[in-house]
């Protein structure tokens, strides 16, 4: 299993770059269409354990040009027991390290702000629960096995 | 939710006759209901090849919906 230990950001914590892409089907639909095939795109992701499912900005979801595909309800602090009803969306999310690519090809993700906090992807549980994640506190580094 | 209203109305009202399928998925395109599917991604490979680029929905069949919870506060 590939792993990589970056250092913990003062800020934010476990950062690093993913790269997002149109879900595998609707890219398979667009090429069979001659519709254009929106780029890659590269983005910060937080590894966020407190996170049931991934979530990723508004900016993402503009640049691939996609439409929801499904509904979730979010709970948050500030939404107390009064669930947020969201869109869905399917992307593929590609963590990369050192030539090595684990790909989620069809991933289901909400759409929320998040780019105010210094980066775009919020990972959460459903695709940690594929990596292994160890957060070293003491030595300020953080590794994933993917 | 304005996008996909249509196919959310028909799922809220087809969910009773559903509900001996729970955990599984089902691909909804207007009023048509397709599946049940046992995984996501073959409502959604099957949602692609049927429906092309027309929107659908893909709803996990559920009594309770599933809450995602967020230990951020994240803006709407």
């Amino acid at each position: 299993m590939p792993h990589f230990t970056n250092k913990l950001t003062p800020s934010s914590g476990p950062l690093f770059d993913v790269v997002l892409n149109v879900s595998y089907p609707y890219l398979q639909q667009l090429k069979a269409n001659g519709s254009p095939v929106p780029s890659m795109v590269p983005a910060r992701a937080l590894l966020d354990t407190g996170a049931s499912g991934t979530v990723v900005d508004p900016s993402i979801i503009q640049k691939l040009a996609i439409s929801p595909k499904g509904t979730g309800q979010f709970i948050t602090p500030s939404t107390a027991n009064v669930p947020h009803q969201a869109y869905t969306y399917d992307i593929a999310l590609f963590l990369n390290h050192q030539g090595y690519s684990k790909p989620f090809l069809t991933l289901p993700v909400a759409e929320l702000k998040l780019a105010h906090q210094g980066f775009e992807v919020l990972i959460g549980r459903d695709v940690l629960d594929k990596c292994l994640f160890i957060y070293d506190g003491p030595s300020r580094i953080f590794t994933l096995s993917i | 939710m304005q996008i996909l209203e249509k196919e959310i109305q028909t799922y809220q009202k087809e969910l009773p006759n559903l509900l001996s399928e729970q955990g599984k998925y089902v691909l909804i395109h207007n009023q048509d209901i397709n599946g049940p599917y046992v995984a996501y991604e073959d409502a959604l490979n099957i949602g692609y090849e049927k429906y092309k680029l027309e929107p659908f929905l893909i709803k996990k069949i559920e009594e309770n919906e599933t809450v995602f919870f967020l230990s951020r506060d994240l803006q709407v």
